[in-house]
């Protein structure tokens, strides 16, 4: 087999976005263009990803920009289009975006493709974990649900691996603007995390929903300094909604324990 | 942190043959090929450019994914590209 793009077979962990502008095309199969690997089964086993294969090759984002297309071509994308993983999580659930069996992938033509990353920054963050963890639209009545694991085992100490998997996450969304994302976590949440956002196109922008065990006071952190929740309102008889107005704009909804906020691609924001 | 990769020309097919032609000639590799390979940012990586001899696959990842990193891929072409090796 030949293609243009594949996946690094060893990315078990993190493959960055890839931002293409003014690719031309000239004489390429239809076959030819790409084939994205699924994460490799073989990685779910106790040394290296545990219950499931570490998620990486399911969460590329190859984005495309002023693409040529040589007269000689037999398939045309267009100028404006996005290469994404056979994701069952998310890929099925995405409109405009389209499976194309030979590639192992999907072809969108999507103006907010995004890829959320988020850590753990607490001290147990390589010993404990806290996946599966699924990225979904808020609302949404499918299935859908992108599932994150943590980073693959790397470590050897002699004879033994290390057993420490790191807790950060690249997970692929639809970042567009003032849209509602849940992040479901299968086990408690840390204390301390960071969040950015990527993407080619810098207005995707979300609002993402936590949810905690229980109350504790928690606070987004941008560039060193707190940002307070949304004013009080008396109507709703709690913080006024997120209304996506800059990025780290936040409420917390007590009793229910959800934490929301607004993240864009300008800035990191920490909990 | 990012890499770019800017004015390529990327071929597949040549004159020539990744094979010997009429089963003439010796040594060939049909494997899977690749114009372009992912980009991955990994903390403890190899150098970018070997500087002595290691066990393959030099692009194996042994560390884990970084926070940072980015892949922009500016005015380049893919030319020639069959789904078969020739």
């Amino acid at each position: 087999m030949q293609t243009v793009l594949c996946l690094n077979p060893t990315a078990s962990d993190y493959i960055a976005p890839h931002n293409f502008f003014d690719t031309k095309f000239n004489n390429v199969d239809p076959g030819a263009m790409a084939y994205i690997m699924d994460p490799k089964p073989g990685w779910a086993n106790p040394k290296d990803c545990v219950e499931f294969p570490c998620t990486a090759p399911y969460n590329i984002l190859f984005s495309f920009k002023g693409t040529q297309w040589a007269s000689n071509q037999k398939f045309n994308y267009g100028s404006e289009f996005q290469v994404i993983a056979d994701n069952p999580g998310i890929s099925p659930y995405l409109d405009n975006c389209k499976k194309e069996e030979n590639m192992n992938a999907w072809i969108c033509h999507k103006k907010h493709l995004a890829v959320l990353m988020f850590e753990s920054n607490d001290a147990d963050k390589e010993d404990r974990t806290f996946s599966p963890i699924y990225l979904s639209i808020n609302g949404t009545t499918t299935k859908m649900g992108n599932k994150l694991n943590s980073m693959m085992d790397h470590m050897w100490d002699g004879f033994y691996t290390g057993q420490i998997h790191l807790t950060r996450f690249p997970g692929l969304v639809d970042a567009v603007p003032k849209s509602v994302w849940n992040i479901t976590m299968t086990g408690t949440p840390p204390n301390k995390m960071t969040f950015k956002l990527m993407a080619q196109n810098k207005a995707s922008a979300l609002q993402l929903r936590l949810a905690y065990p229980s109350a504790q006071s928690r606070n987004i952190v941008k560039d060193g300094k707190i940002i307070e929740f949304n004013q009080w309102d008396e109507k709703l008889h709690m913080y006024g909604p997120v209304k996506g107005e800059f990025c780290g704009e936040n409420r917390y909804i007590g009793v229910k324990n959800i934490f929301e906020f607004y993240l864009t691609t300008e800035c990191e924001l920490k909990i | 942190m990012s890499v770019e990769l800017n004015d390529n020309k990327i071929y597949g097919e040549s004159p020539a043959p990744d094979c010997p032609q009429a089963r003439q000639g010796g040594y060939c590799y049909r494997g899977t090929k690749c114009g372009l390979m992912s980009s991955i940012f990994i903390r403890g990586a190899k150098p970018l450019h070997p500087t002595m001899a290691s066990p393959k696959p030099y692009h194996k990842s042994k560390s884990y994914g970084m926070w940072g990193g980015e892949a922009y891929l500016n005015r380049n072409e893919y030319i020639n590209w069959r789904a078969k090796t020739v």
